[in-house]
């Protein structure tokens, strides 16, 4: 058979997404703080390492669950600080958010995305100064070496590992070259969109 | 979520992101400090954001993925055994690699019918031996994989002669209409350097050569061989970019094809040193090769101990279910699929306004090209800037339990041949034999 000519082939590019979740106007429209994560963190402050020794078990709960009660322990510490006259900026720079992750890689990535995402809605109430104070810090907790990934993939600024194994994943795969790889991802976006509104659902029912 | 966001934060753009950056990196230079330049000749940006939004319609498969044990047949009792084996221990797919014909009757004992995917690789070409095996497993799913191409740029020679080949080949193919048994095997330019818009290119110039033989017809019975690295974003959009122009190039001959594709992990990054690392790399690797939409993928080591575990790892951390789909969307991915794409169809262009892959595998341009790029990531490697741990960087920190599967200098004995053949390079060699040298 002849050589087919190939000269005038060219790809054909779609502008629009087919499924656009609400949260992502937002979240990837407003200031890079809404993401609740420094769009330069990882270029100018690297990743953080903590080795530990401590064995630790994952409770058997589940992200909103674990999101609910976080929000609530937020909330409760933010208005003692304020009745003791301190200001919204001081007061959450002292929080961080600490979890353990698990191993459903997808589920604990939106898992951090919900995080940041509801502590930036919680934070918004009390009108803080300083842009920095919508940005969550998240100190991940990891089992395995490998659960390092996901804790990496949504967004954490330190990961707390019992030796250095996983520093694979930020040394060889590249995932660190931008921020929160994993946004627009239908899947991604879904699963932060549900675990979000149930664990905001749970927090507002704990705190009335 | 009606207004779950929107009524508190008002809606913004890339460019007020942009200008936050900037406001955050207080007078440092953005280009310099954020963007990332690879070797392909992408950018990467610190962010991406829906209002850049770009995507292809990638054609993907249906089906799960499966997982599959490679398996060496020394003697066929011996290697059904350890099939048997592998199938308890959840493997759908085998892999039989092989030096001399076999016998099927013995080999397949207790394993047909039994939804098992089948795949062969050969390393000799016997139409006869070929036909009967085609036969045997009729009622299965096969993959026979003879790639006379990849087999000359593999080795530098036919498995007999130019003209015996291409008619052993026709002949299968005339013969056994309904089956796989042609397979594009790109493995090796990965394993030997090639970056991923290479990677791609050279994949379909090749597959070109056997549809400008043999047409449409064969465009639904090719599955496709491919390695990934640990470049785990590049390695998803690797695989997808793939996907889109295997159908764009075959709109040209009028037909379409969701193509099945095999993947293993690339051998150039694994290392003798801090082998304990290795498993996470070939979970990483097969990982991206899952969202990138394979059909099969493999651990790239032969049965044994190290492989079990492997695959206990695997089936632990891989098991979700429509993995093909994830990626779909991602602001990031998407990105690196289109530019992976446009590069990718820039090479393929001039492959074949030059008269093609053939000619030029036998010119050398091929794999000088590979070659350019493969000491290209030798000097990143040797400078510290691309990291292998255990090797370049942190060099005592972790085990280094002898993964044996590991051919430590990935060389083949030498012999005459009719081209240059492209070899497998590993990137942590050199390092490795110094270290050794200096240990001794």
């Amino acid at each position: 058979m002849k050589r087919k000519d190939f000269s005038n082939l060219e790809i054909t590019v779609q502008n629009k997404k087919d499924t656009i979740f609400e949260h992502e106007y937002s979240i990837a429209g407003v200031a890079p703080n809404l993401r609740g994560i420094y769009a330069t963190m990882y270029f100018q402050t690297p990743l953080k390492t903590k080795i530990t020794t401590h064995t630790f078990s994952k409770e058997n709960t589940t992200p909103e669950v674990e999101l609910s009660i976080f929000l609530a322990e937020s909330l409760n510490y933010i208005q003692k600080g304020i009745d003791a006259n301190a200001t919204i900026d001081n007061i959450v720079s002292k929080l961080t958010f600490e979890t353990i992750i698990g191993n459903n890689h997808f589920d604990e990535i939106a898992k951090l995305r919900a995080a940041r995402m509801l502590w930036s809605k919680l934070i918004k109430q009390f009108n803080p100064k300083n842009q920095s104070s919508f940005a969550l810090h998240i100190n991940a907790t990891i089992e395995t070496s490998f659960d390092a990934f996901q804790a990496i993939s949504g967004g954490c600024q330190c990961v707390i590992s019992k030796d250095k194994k996983h520093l694979f994943f930020e040394e060889e795969t590249g995932i660190l070259k931008t921020i929160d790889p994993w946004a627009g991802s239908t899947h991604v976006e879904q699963r932060t969109e549900e675990i979000a509104t149930k664990s905001w659902i749970l927090f507002k029912n704990s705190t009335v | 979520m009606s207004n779950f966001f929107i009524n508190e934060f008002p809606p913004s753009s890339s460019a007020a992101w942009k200008q936050k950056i900037q406001f955050e990196l207080d007078g440092a230079d953005y280009n310099q400090k954020l963007l990332t330049k690879t070797n392909e000749g992408i950018t990467i940006s610190p962010f991406y954001h829906l209002d850049t939004f770009e995507k292809l319609t990638i054609p993907l498969p249906k089906e799960d993925y499966k997982i599959c044990t490679k398996i060496s047949i020394s003697s066929e009792e011996m290697a059904n055994i350890e099939a048997l084996k592998a199938t308890e221990n959840d493997s759908t797919a085998l892999l039989f690699e092989a030096s001399k014909p076999f016998n099927p009757t013995l080999l397949f004992h207790n394993l047909l019918q039994k939804n098992i995917e089948f795949h062969f690789k050969f390393n000799f070409l016997d139409e006869g031996f070929i036909n009967k095996l085609v036969l045997k497993l009729a009622d299965e799913t096969a993959y026979f994989n003879i790639d006379i191409i990849g087999n000359l740029a593999r080795t530098g020679n036919w498995f007999k002669s130019l003209k015996k080949d291409n008619s052993i080949l026709k002949n299968l193919i005339k013969d056994n209409s309904d089956s796989f048994i042609i397979s594009i095997d790109t493995t090796i330019y990965q394993n030997a350097g090639a970056n991923t818009v290479q990677q791609i290119a050279y994949a379909l110039a090749h597959t070109n050569e056997y549809l400008t033989v043999f047409g449409d017809e064969i465009a639904n019975r090719i599955q496709f061989k491919f390695a990934t690295g640990s470049n785990y974003f590049f390695e998803i959009a690797k695989i997808r970019a793939f996907r889109y122009l295997y159908n764009l190039i075959l709109g040209e001959y009028n037909t379409t094809a969701i193509a099945k594709i095999y993947t293993e992990p690339s051998l150039r990054n694994k290392t003798l040193f801090g082998a304990t690392i290795n498993t996470l790399r070939t979970t990483a690797e097969s990982m991206s090769a899952i969202l990138g939409g394979s059909t099969t993928i493999a651990t790239n080591f032969t049965s044994g101990e190290f492989v079990e575990n492997q695959q206990l790892v695997l089936m632990d951390k891989l098991s979700f279910k429509n993995a093909q789909h994830i990626a779909t969307e991602s602001y990031y991915i998407e990105y690196l699929t289109k530019q992976l794409a446009e590069k990718a169809l820039i090479i393929f262009k001039d492959i074949e306004r030059s008269g093609g892959f053939l000619s030029q595998l036998k010119e050398g341009t091929i794999q000088r090209k590979i070659k350019e790029n493969a000491q290209k990531e030798q000097a990143q490697f040797d400078a510290g800037n691309l990291v292998l741990l255990g090797t370049n960087k942190y060099s005592n920190e972790f085990d280094s339990k002898e993964d044996l599967q590991i051919n430590p200098s990935l060389k083949g004995t030498s012999y005459k041949t009719l081209i240059i053949p492209i070899t497998p390079k590993r990137l942590a060699k050199k390092l490795e034999q110094k270290r050794i040298k200096d240990e001794a």
